[in-house]
């Protein structure tokens, strides 16, 4: 990476450049595979060598004269901790995967943000931001279809998923909140078209295939339902992250960095898996996981200079 | 054989392990190849960025270096102008010391101090006396050292004018290629205006000489701007103002006290001073400063501020006279009593100071009535004035005056009157029907003339007709003031010395011509923005020959093309006398906009939903 092109100064909020961590997290999350993968070896190794013992009469063939099915047997006992730890690779994996593509979700929001904020609309003066629910709001706007984008391959293309995993996050809110205030069906109409056309003739093969439509609406709109974009801790609705709300235009003007963040309620489609990975992340989910659909909220930060007026000296 | 595969049950284990290990294998491929296209993607934006980037900083290093130049071309004319008043001042100077050396002398020894202190005079007015003269060569006008560097200047910045916008449009596709592109290009978005592109000018940046006159450099002298108060200058003072000030300071060591007679040199610069500046088309007045109050004299000036002008209504008749063959233009010229012409504050003289006193470099003219009815005229009274606002637009300003239609009276702008008629003042100083140039400045008059007609018994003759003619007058007295601040003054400044219509009183004469500053143009603002589109191949850049039995076991290679959009920006003056150009990233509008053009034009309903659907997935 040249000097010049990293003079862009996108920044992890712990101040790292960006394009250095994303290297490091590669590193990292390739270096975890291959020691889940050598682990897994050695415990199979270490599972076979225990049924193969005594020169082919097993421990639990003890007092049997036929070996009989017991083929059958250890492949069952090795089957299932087999699929569970699968299940959660899998799992694991799409994390992963996910949480990529929400890092490149923040990068694409802090680099939307850090041109948009600083610009004027016909009723966004230089570094202010109308609520996206006001009237003539259009930088919120802007910024959240730069967000989207980089989360549609990782929604749901089902609609029964879609709609399952809305439901989930979205009664997690109201059960959080203690109302019925939490859920926003709010959607950005124009930006889910713009996104669908996009999508449908991205493959020019089968442009015209119903399911591939169908899918692509779905992808969208989920996308705008599950990301919450943060601003120096302030979202599109004028809340905060403390809870507390904000009314009124949201002045950047003085500050000296825009701290970005996206939130993108990630849907754990795996099955067993996606349950116990929940749980492994949040264990007060354990109350709703009898009829809620987990998703996993994956967030990730990325700061930029704030671009500021400069006033006559 | 099939019987004894079924019975060996050895390894079995190993099947499914062998299963999971490709199920894992599966799962680090995709996070892997994730990882790499959100890397490479970030990579190529961040590419695209530089290149968009690269193209702007030739052009604001170029906008920033002509500003330099027009910086220096200011400072040297203002010079000229301080060194030429002072070469003109110290002969006067020079002049009554020695009167006043020779008085004192005669009246020795009651004038012994007054001798001693002509005597320090002297010894200070010696040395500045031969320095002036020592840069006199430099300044003279036209021939001087110092117009050939400004021409040189002017030369260079069309230089810069010419190849800064043009090695960006080298420079950035190269730097894209050092980051690692397949192919980069940025261009200005100028070039992204179907049908309206000029391929000529395309790559220089976006100022120009046409239609400059030296006036232009005269905000830039006297107010001076932001560029002046980032080199140390006072706020609102340019070069030649401080120029004129350091002359001044030079009072309390009391070379050219007045009340120890050297005849209020400063006075005499300032004339001089004066002289000079309106030679180069520019008021040698002091500019008002930030938070006075400003007069204006024209009716666009008072629409443009919204203010209010100021009607006077005169009344005025003959006597009964006999020659009834008198007409309206035989008024024409008519002049109010109260006016005094030598400066007084009335009509004629508002009309004389709005086509000479208060347009930079124009000699106010001399009133020249010549109407043969204006000497008939007697009985003149100022009615009434009213004032008439400037806020509704084109037509506004002026009064509403009665009309009478049959028995009724209605009420219509004083323009669209029938029953006046528009006069103004021309620059000769002779009055004459309203033409659309002048047609609005102070002193504007609007004439009705009605006669009336009488039957006189005369002895010996029988009877004789006499006529009187009675005279209304609308004038327009002033056309408001208000106090203007920051880019209001800015503005107004701009307009007073840079579009005087007079221009220059000598506008080249033998020097061939003035230098003129370099300017940026009016349409200038899509100049100022570059667009960058940046294509790389995954897998592509950088890489070795490969061996031919590669290509069984490599996939094609994914493409990533981003593009970015900058510009170049001046948060404090766009008067290119301010040494302030930057670049930053902007949302990139300029294809959306292109192909909405496109599809304006009729190029197809194709390029309108393209259009729309970038707009929509636009990620900038």
């Amino acid at each position: 990476m040249s000097t010049q092109a990293m003079n862009l100064q996108f920044h992890t909020t712990g101040g790292e450049d960006y394009l250095e961590f994303l290297q490091r997290l590669e590193f990292f999350q390739f270096s975890c595979v291959l020691a889940v993968i050598a682990f897994s070896a050695l415990m199979l190794r270490f599972l076979q060598l225990k049924f193969r013992g005594n020169g082919g009469a097993t421990t639990l063939a003890v007092g049997w004269t036929k070996r009989r099915g017991i083929a059958s047997l250890e492949f069952l006992l090795v089957l299932i901790p087999l699929l569970i730890i699968i299940l959660a690779f899998i799992q694991i994996a799409l994390m992963m995967n996910a949480r990529l593509h929400v890092g490149y979700a923040a990068y694409a929001a802090a680099r939307s943000a850090s041109t948009v904020v600083y610009s004027e609309t016909d009723d966004e003066p230089i570094g202010v931001l109308l609520n996206s629910g006001e009237e003539n709001a259009e930088k919120w706007q802007r910024i959240e279809r730069a967000t989207a984008s980089a989360l549609l391959p990782i929604s749901p293309g089902s609609a029964t998923a879609a709609a399952k995993a809305y439901a989930s996050f979205s009664a997690a809110q109201v059960i959080e909140d203690q109302s019925f205030g939490g859920v926003d069906f709010g959607i950005d109409g124009m930006a889910a078209a713009g996104r669908l056309t996009a999508m449908v003739i991205h493959r020019a093969g089968d442009a015209w295939d119903g399911t591939r439509i169908q899918r692509s609406a779905v992808k969208s709109l989920y996308t705008d339902l599950a990301t919450t974009v943060w601003i120096n801790d302030r979202n599109s609705g004028g809340e905060m992250r403390d809870g507390s709300e904000q009314s009124g235009t949201y002045d950047l003007t003085s500050s000296d960095t825009l701290s970005v963040s996206v939130d993108y309620e990630f849907w754990l489609s795996v099955p067993y898996a996606g349950r116990a990975m929940k749980l492994a992340f949040d264990a007060a989910w354990i109350l709703q996981s009898r009829f809620l659909t987990p998703t996993l909220t994956i967030s990730d930060t990325v700061v930029v200079t704030a671009w500021r007026k400069r006033k006559a000296f | 054989m099939i019987r004894r595969f079924h019975k060996d049950d050895s390894a079995q284990v190993s099947f499914l392990a062998l299963a999971a290990s490709l199920v894992l294998v599966g799962l680090m491929a995709m996070i892997i190849n994730t990882s790499d296209v959100v890397r490479h993607r970030i990579h190529n934006q961040e590419v695209a960025d530089v290149t968009a980037l690269a193209a702007a900083t030739w052009s604001a290093r170029g906008l920033n270096t002509i500003s330099m130049l027009n910086i220096l071309n200011a400072k040297l004319l203002s010079m000229t102008v301080i060194v030429n008043a002072a070469s003109r001042t110290m002969p006067v100077v020079r002049g009554v010391h020695g009167v006043q050396t020779g008085i004192a002398a005669a009246c020795t020894p009651f004038c012994t101090p007054w001798s001693i202190l002509l005597q320090a005079q002297g010894i200070i007015i010696e040395p500045i006396d031969a320095g002036v003269r020592a840069m006199e060569p430099i300044t003279r006008n036209c021939s001087g050292a110092a117009w050939s560097v400004m021409r040189g200047l002017q030369t260079a910045s069309e230089a810069v004018r010419q190849t800064f916008g043009r090695i960006g449009y080298l420079e950035a596709p190269a730097i894209a290629a050092r980051n690692g592109a397949s192919s980069a290009f940025a261009v200005e978005g100028s070039l992204l205006e179907i049908a309206g592109s000029n391929l000529t000018e395309a790559g220089a940046l976006p100022v120009s000489t046409q239609d400059r006159t030296p006036a232009d450099f005269c905000t830039a002298m006297k107010s001076g701007g932001p560029g002046f108060v980032m080199q140390g200058y006072t706020e609102g003072e340019g070069p030649a103002e401080h120029g004129r000030g350091i002359w001044s300071d030079l009072d309390p060591i009391s070379v050219f006290n007045p009340a120890l007679a050297t005849l209020g040199a400063p006075w005499i610069f300032d004339g001089f001073y004066s002289s000079e500046m309106t030679r180069l088309g520019c008021d040698g007045s002091t500019p008002e400063k930030e938070g006075q109050k400003v007069e204006f004299n024209s009716l666009p000036q008072c629409r443009e501020h919204d203010v209010t002008a100021t009607w006077n209504y005169y009344q005025d008749e003959t006597d009964w006279i006999l020659d009834g063959s008198l007409t309206l233009n035989d008024f024409v010229a008519w002049t109010p009593q109260d006016v005094d012409l030598q400066g007084g504050g009335g009509a004629i003289e508002n009309a004389a100071a709005a086509v000479g006193a208060d347009i930079d470099g124009a000699v106010p003219v001399v009133h020249t009535p010549t109407g043969r009815g204006v000497s008939e005229l007697t009985g003149q009274r100022k009615v009434r004035s009213r004032g008439a606002s400037c806020a509704g637009g084109g037509r506004s300003g002026y009064p509403i005056v009665e009309r009478a239609m049959g028995s009724d009276i209605i009420f219509v702008g004083l323009r669209s009157h029938p029953d006046y008629t528009h006069f103004e003042i021309g620059e000769s100083g002779l009055h004459r029907r309203a033409t659309s140039v002048r047609s609005e400045v102070t002193g504007t008059y609007f004439l009705r003339v009605e006669r009336d007609e009488r039957e006189v018994a005369v002895e010996g003759e029988g009877t004789r007709s006499e006529y009187k003619y009675s005279l209304d007058a609308w004038v327009l007295v002033d056309a408001g003031e208000k106090v203007l601040e920051g880019e209001e003054l800015t503005e107004y400044y701009e307009e007073q010395s840079g579009t005087a219509d007079s221009g220059p009183v000598d506008s080249g004469g033998s020097c061939g011509s003035f230098p003129v500053p370099h300017l940026l143009v009016d349409e200038a603002d899509d100049k100022l923005r570059y667009f960058a589109v940046v294509n790389h191949g995954l897998g592509e850049a950088n890489q070795p020959p490969r061996p031919f039995w590669s290509n069984y076991f490599s996939v094609s290679p994914t493409r990533f093309t981003s593009f970015s959009q900058a510009q170049v920006y001046n948060d404090l003056s766009t008067d290119m006398f301010t040494q302030d150009w930057r670049v930053r990233l902007e949302r990139a509008t300029l294809l959306e906009a292109a192909l909405q053009r496109a599809g304006d034009l009729g190029l197809g309903s194709i390029a309108s939903t393209a259009s729309s659907v970038i707009t929509t997935v636009n990620n900038h």
